[in-house]
């Protein structure tokens, strides 16, 4: 009977054993965690919304993987160090021996679990996507891991090294779902197995796989643990007769000289043929599974299930990833068995041969298969597994040529790394989904360079190639730590590094400006409450700007669209006047709240109104003028309070659509004869309003600093600009202006906003006359617009256009073709003051014009 | 192997550098906690064998490690073949044979085959060669590795490292806990390379092989070479000297130079020296001592001089022999407690 | 002829060497004119280091007992028996003077040590054969 003490002691042996593996698949999960953090700080992206599902589905493989990982750690392992010998010769009962570790392994396992489930409950409050794996239940999946746990340790009593049985739990693990599809096939059963309760992917039936596995560990164990059985001595192994009677190398065709090449080529194929061989295997039958698919899909041959061809995907990419890590595991853990590689360092065999060769074997081998699966794929006309990610032709590249590379790549780099090759194969393909993730991140939201990414990619090469010969003499010193740890930090600082120098040296908004505009009186803006005039017969409400849409196009309100008119003349004019009246009483309802941009159409509308009414005016054959002069005054009354009340928002758009009315007004103001036409005190108010410059110029700082502070809060657009249309005329990164946004552009766009406040800020400042011409330059590349400066002169005559259709107004957003502000300090302004100054002179005549029948003239 | 006497060459350890296969000076390897090698100073010539003896944990594996350039030392420099191991190692160590005492080989691979892959590395001629010493040493050609017993694998690791016909082979314990028969083939192929005119190094803990074999030989304890020199001068020049006296309190006085005393032991009336450079007139002044009834002398073989070097330092012998300058080959003593 | 080297008995190698080659000489297991075999066999042969071998014929050589001939090897001088046999008497005369200095130290009188020896030599008298291959396999120790 065991004594308490010894068990104890043998409890911590096997605890202490599974340490590393116990903690090194943690750690990469915890750092995957790090990159999706870091990837949904881009809220409400698809790109967060796929990689959290995909983590989500790390999060529940992840015990999994312990599992895996667990009969070559616990037992394999102490089969080729030979300290299982000596625990058999210690007075412990097998059976002891054999449920300790078990237990072990089992109780590292719920830990596993418990770290596991709440990581994946953070992931998948980003996960929207519907991933096969989300549906299973989480029961099935800890049965899952329990039934590779126990089939894994089975399979390491029974197999003579560990790497083999590894290779052969891969079978193992898919066969409870294999064996019930067949079932399903085969007639007798086939009714039965139909029988949803007898899906392996229930937990019952799971659960008896689970325990046909205990048997079988506890058998084999008990054999391994037991007797050495008579027959069981070396296998194969010649007698001396057998000796002489074999001459080898005439049998092997070995006479022949051989170059060191060609020795280093055949004794790395020969050793490790078995794991060759294998991922060969699990590659072709990853493709032969995807046409599975496509014939399962197709619905031809057999009938498949669905829930198996749902699952099969799962299984073709585990299948695919592993076997792509172990080809770049075994390239260095091949050697690493066992201290092989000192045979070759004790001759003085160059490492750089050494290393061409082991690639020179497996990379070739690696694309010959992932051209066979490639070509699976293609043959594959039914999408079933998302393959219409790949859209563009630079996704099609990073998916199919750059991700299977770097996995290969990770995973031999980890291989050197590590020292034991069960460990490494485990770690292995963890540190490759790290490495391509990281990648993928680099790629779309860092935007780094596509040589910069390359660089990266071939990195885990460089630093094998180098660490090489240090690595082979196990001298495992400063140099060699040094140069790993300087890729490490190289593999995952590289690709930052434009992130980094954009955020350095962009040059933002200056402090200076900053600071005056915190300081500028806000008072009497705080709440940004705009009305909209509508054209409709609807009621007015007010409305506070909600999103990026409601600027522009769209009215603030569902409304029934325009009938089409069916009016006769008299009608329309009739039509025209109650238009205009129910404009107004919004006007006076609404108080001194200021009117929204989308009020463009009504804007537009008057102004057609009163052009109409002007010209009719000055027809000497119209018959009612003095009604025409009427609706001209009315029309030009409420235009005037329009673009005063616009003056009032804190955002810019509004601010430039006001400077539109106004020139607009200011043109009318310049026609012959406006003075009698509007009449003498409206014109001399109208003009006065036009050119006060002074609280143009407040209202324009007051915008420039609203917008800023809005934008600086919330992001979403400035001063009613979408930033999304801002003018960033470079792109970043691979895949250009990705649609995840990237850090980098979010970094570049707001720097290169705050230099445009900051001209923004001086222009608003600028005296009347000063030159500004620098800083509209600036605004407008910033916006993307060619700044046009003809006409800003001293000749007040001219105003400053950029683009003709301005002014005829076609779509609301042509003017937008403009650069913010283009029409600040421009000529116009100008000439309004001078008109301004003119009226008032002429205060005491205008006094005296009353009402004027402009068509005697 | 020709009945010709061969003339040997010159087998005293003072030859000029310039012939040396390996020439150390001051070595020194410090490893974070321990210092494995302290200052060593060695010269090895060709045709000769150099034994190096030592405790376990003396250093004598990181001397080697640092001539095949595995080790990197933190001070000093050593030669081989007239090369610097921290640059040429790969050359070195292709010139070099070398034999560990738990020789790394593919035990998937059959013993034809290993001797066929290596033969890939180096010139032509190292095949037949190999096969030759195979089959000299009885191990079958077809059979794998793994099946082969302790001592064949030693003869296969063996043959592997002479068969390129190396200017230097370098043994580190290779016959630990092989069979006589197998340290016997081990003690042939070494005398045949000597014959030949090559230099072995050998470091062992065979006391008695070594002292059949070895021309030259170094005691390293702590990093330090205690005593160096050619075997036979080492021998004629040690004796242990039994003294036997009426008083087992009193005391006896130092020797007189030249002699050094390199260990002590004291029970009852007999007293026991193991001394270096006693001579007539010492032995002389040593029976003329009162007290002393008998003094035998004899020649002290290797094992002793072994034991007393590396167990004599722990003991004050500052009273049993007169003070002289010190240099490198004489034993530095130790303090410590006064054996009784 | 067969040699049988032991290292740790206090004489060095190659002096045991030459000694066994003086005897071998003396009771005619070594015919003048007889080869040798080559210093590379011998060290092989005994696990010896061929330069210790190398000195102890380079030690024969000058003594005369061995004569180098060229294309041939060492062969036994001619007039190396006399020599031999002179050598081999004066070492049983040096151990008879150890083995009676023994005798005298351990307070034997000369004339119980001459009765010893005069007891031993009439009990020895016929029983040993002459010219018998006796090896000096015990210990030749310079002191008892």
């Amino acid at each position: 009977m065991i004594n308490q003490p010894s068990l104890r002691r043998l409890w911590w042996k096997e605890l202490r054993q599974l340490l590393p593996l116990a903690l090194m698949i943690p750690m990469l999960m915890l750092l995957l965690l790090g990159i999706v953090a870091l990837t949904s700080i881009n809220q409400g992206n698809r790109w967060g919304q796929t990689i959290a599902s995909f983590f989500m589905g790390l999060c529940l493989g992840m015990p999994c993987l312990f599992s895996v990982g667990f009969g070559g750690v616990a037992i394999g392992q102490e089969k080729e160090t030979r300290t299982l010998g000596w625990l058999r010769s210690l007075p412990l009962a097998p059976a002891t021996v054999i449920w300790v570790k078990l237990a072990a392994g089992l109780a590292i396992l719920v830990a596993m679990w418990i770290i596991a489930i709440p990581l994946s409950l953070v992931a998948s409050r980003g996960a929207t996507t519907e991933m096969p794996w989300n549906d299973r239940g989480l029961a099935t999946w800890i049965i899952y891991s329990i039934y590779i746990l126990v089939i894994g340790a089975a399979l390491a009593w029974y197999c003579k090294s560990a790497v083999v049985s590894l290779l052969a739990l891969v079978p193992a693990a898919i066969v409870p779902l294999f064996t019930w599809e067949w079932a399903r096939q085969w007639q007798p059963l086939a009714a039965f197995a139909s029988d949803d309760r007898w899906n392996p992917w229930q937990p019952g039936t799971l659960a008896a796989f689970v325990v046909i596995a205990f048997g079988l560990q506890w058998r084999w164990g008990r054999r391994e643990l037991g007797q050495a059985a008579a027959s069981a001595g070396w296998p194969g192994d010649p007698s001396v007769a057998g000796d002489s009677a074999r001459p080898w190398d005439v049998q092997a065709g070995y006479s022949l000289p051989q170059t060191a090449t060609a020795s280093l080529l055949w004794q790395f194929a020969k050793q490790n043929r078995s794991v060759l061989a294998g991922c060969s295997g699990m590659l072709l039958l990853a493709s032969a599974l995807v046409l599975v698919i496509a014939r399962g899909a197709g619905g031809g041959g057999a009938s498949w299930s669905a829930m198996f061809i749902d699952g099969l995907p799962v299984l073709i990419g585990a299948l695919v990833w592993l076997a792509t890590c172990w080809l770049g595991v075994v390239v260095f853990q091949g050697d690493a068995n066992q201290q092989r590689i000192r045979f070759l360092a004790d001759r003085g065999v160059s490492p750089r041969l050494t290393w061409w060769a082991r690639h020179a074997i497996a990379l070739p081998l690696l694309t010959v298969l992932w051209f066979v699966f490639g070509g699976a794929l293609a043959s594959v006309t039914v999408s079933h597994a998302g393959r219409g990610a790949a859209d563009d032709g630079w996704l099609a590249v990073l998916l199919w040529g750059a991700a299977p590379l770097l996995a290969y790549l990770a995973s031999q780099w980890t291989a050197q790394v590590l020292r034991t090759p069960i460990l490494a194969a485990i770690v292995g393909p963890l540190a490759a989904v790290l490495a391509v993730s990281y990648m993928g991140f680099a790629a779309f939201l860092l935007q780094a360079p596509a040589a910069l990414l390359v660089v990266c990619l071939l990195l885990p090469l460089v630093i094998t190639y180098l660490a090489m010969p240090a690595w082979m003499d196990r001298r495992f010193g400063r140099g060699y730590w040094g140069i790993q740890w300087g890729g490490f930090c190289l593999f995952f600082g590289l690709p930052a590094i434009p992130l980094l120098l954009t955020w350095m040296l962009t040059p933002g908004i200056s402090r200076e400006v900053e600071r005056q505009m915190s300081r500028w009186d806000r008072s009497g803006n705080v709440n940004y409450s705009p009305v909209e005039l509508a054209l409709g017969s609807r009621p007015v409400t007010e409305m506070i700007l909600e999103s990026l849409e409601q600027a522009w196009g769209d009215q603030l309100g569902d409304g029934p669209a325009p009938e089409p008119p069916t009016k006769t003349w008299d009608d329309l004019q009739a039509h025209h006047e109650q238009t205009v009246q129910a404009l107004a009483q919004q006007l006076r309802r609404s108080g001194t709240h200021p009117v929204h941009a989308s009020s463009w159409r009504a804007i537009e509308f008057l102004k057609s109104y009163a052009q109409l009414s002007r010209l009719s005016i000055s027809d000497p054959t119209a018959a009612v003028a003095a009604e025409d002069l009427r609706r001209y005054r009315d029309a030009i009354a409420l235009l005037s309070t329009i673009a005063q009340r616009m003056r009032g928002s804190v955002r810019l758009v509004e601010q430039d659509l006001a400077d539109r009315l106004e020139i607009w007004l200011l043109a009318e103001m310049l026609q012959p004869q406006a003075r009698q036409t509007v009449g003498g005190e409206r014109y001399a108010k109208l003009v006065a309003s036009l050119g006060d410059w002074q609280s143009r110029k407040q209202a324009r700082q007051t915008a420039v600093a609203e917008s800023w502070r809005s934008f600086d809060h919330r992001q979403s657009d400035f001063g009613g600009y979408d930033k999304d249309k801002l003018g960033l005329d470079q792109t970043y990164g691979i895949v250009g202006r990705s649609p995840a946004g990237g850090l980098r552009t979010d970094v570049r766009s707001k720097r290169m906003l705050g230099a445009t406040v900051n001209d923004l800020w001086a222009l608003a400042e600028a005296d009347p006359h000063s030159d500004v011409r620098d800083s509209l330059q600036r605004i407008a590349a910033a916006w993307g617009t060619a700044p046009a400066y003809y006409g800003l002169a001293d000749n007040p005559a001219y105003f400053r256009c950029e683009d003709a259709s301005v002014f005829t107004c076609q779509r609301i957003d042509s003017w937008h073709g403009g650069a913010i502000a283009s029409q600040w300090n421009a000529g116009w302004e100008r000439q309004a003051a001078v008109l301004a100054e003119a009226a008032s002179a002429m205060k005491a005549d205008l006094k005296q014009d009353l009402e004027v029948s402009p068509a005697k003239d | 192997m020709s009945d010709r006497c061969q003339p040997i060459v010159n087998t005293t350890t003072d030859r000029p550098p310039a012939d040396a296969v390996i020439s150390i000076h001051d070595l020194c390897v410090s490893f974070p906690g321990c210092d494995a090698l302290r200052g060593v100073d060695l010269q090895v010539g060709s045709g000769m064998v150099f034994a190096l003896l030592g405790e376990n944990g003396a250093g004598k594996t990181t001397l080697i490690r640092c001539l095949t350039g595995f080790q990197q030392p933190s001070s000093g420099n050593c030669t081989v073949l007239g090369l610097d191991p921290a640059r040429d190692s790969l050359a070195i160590r292709r010139r070099v044979g070398y034999v560990s005492d738990a020789p790394a080989l593919y035990d998937w691979m059959r013993v034809g085959e290993i001797g066929w892959f290596a033969a890939g590395f180096y010139e032509l001629g190292f095949l037949e060669r190999y096969r030759d010493l195979v089959g000299h040493y009885q191990v079958p050609e077809a059979r794998k590795i793994k099946h082969l017993s302790k001592g064949q694998r030693a003869k296969v690791a063996l043959a592997l490292a002479l068969a390129h016909d190396p200017e230097l082979l370098i043994l580190d314990e290779p016959t630990s806990g092989l069979d006589p028969l197998v340290r016997r083939e081990f003690l042939e192929s070494m005398l045949d390379r000597v014959a030949t005119g090559r230099a072995v190094l050998l470091s062992s803990h065979q006391i008695s092989e070594v002292e059949r074999v070895a021309d030259s030989v170094a005691i390293l304890h702590q990093g330090r070479f205690r005593i160096s020199g050619n075997l036979q001068e080492l021998r004629a020049d040690t004796q242990e000297v039994l003294v036997s006296q009426d008083d087992p309190l009193a005391a006896l006085p130092p020797l007189p130079p030249p002699a050094v005393v390199l260990s002590y032991q004291g029970e009852g009336r007999q007293r026991r020296f193991i001394v270096r450079g006693l001579d007539q007139a010492g032995a002389q002044s040593l029976r003329s001592q009162p007290g002393v009834t008998e003094v035998k002398t004899r020649n002290a073989n290797l094992e002793e001089l072994f034991a007393a070097c590396v167990r004599g330092t722990g003991q004050n012998l500052h009273h049993l022999s007169s003070p002289l300058p010190s240099s490198s080959s004489r034993v530095q003593p130790q303090s410590g407690s006064k054996r009784s | 002829m067969f040699f049988s080297i032991d290292p740790s008995n206090g004489v060095a190698i190659y002096e045991q060497v030459v000694r066994q080659v003086k005897f071998a000489v003396a009771e005619g297991t070594l015919r003048p004119g007889q080869l040798l075999p080559s210093v590379r066999g011998l060290s092989g042969q005994l696990a010896i280091n061929p330069n210790t071998i190398h000195r102890a014929f380079q030690q024969l050589q000058a003594e005369g007992i061995l004569l180098s001939q060229r294309g041939v090897g060492l062969t036994v001088a001619q007039a190396a028996l006399p020599l031999c046999l002179e050598a081999r008497q004066q070492l049983i005369s040096e151990r008879l003077r150890g083995v009676l200095a023994e005798a005298l130290h351990a307070g034997l009188s000369c004339a119980q040590v001459a009765d010893l020896v005069s007891g031993q030599l009439a009990a020895l008298e016929g029983k040993v054969p002459t010219v018998a291959s006796d090896p000096e396999t015990a210990a030749t120790e310079d002191s008892s």
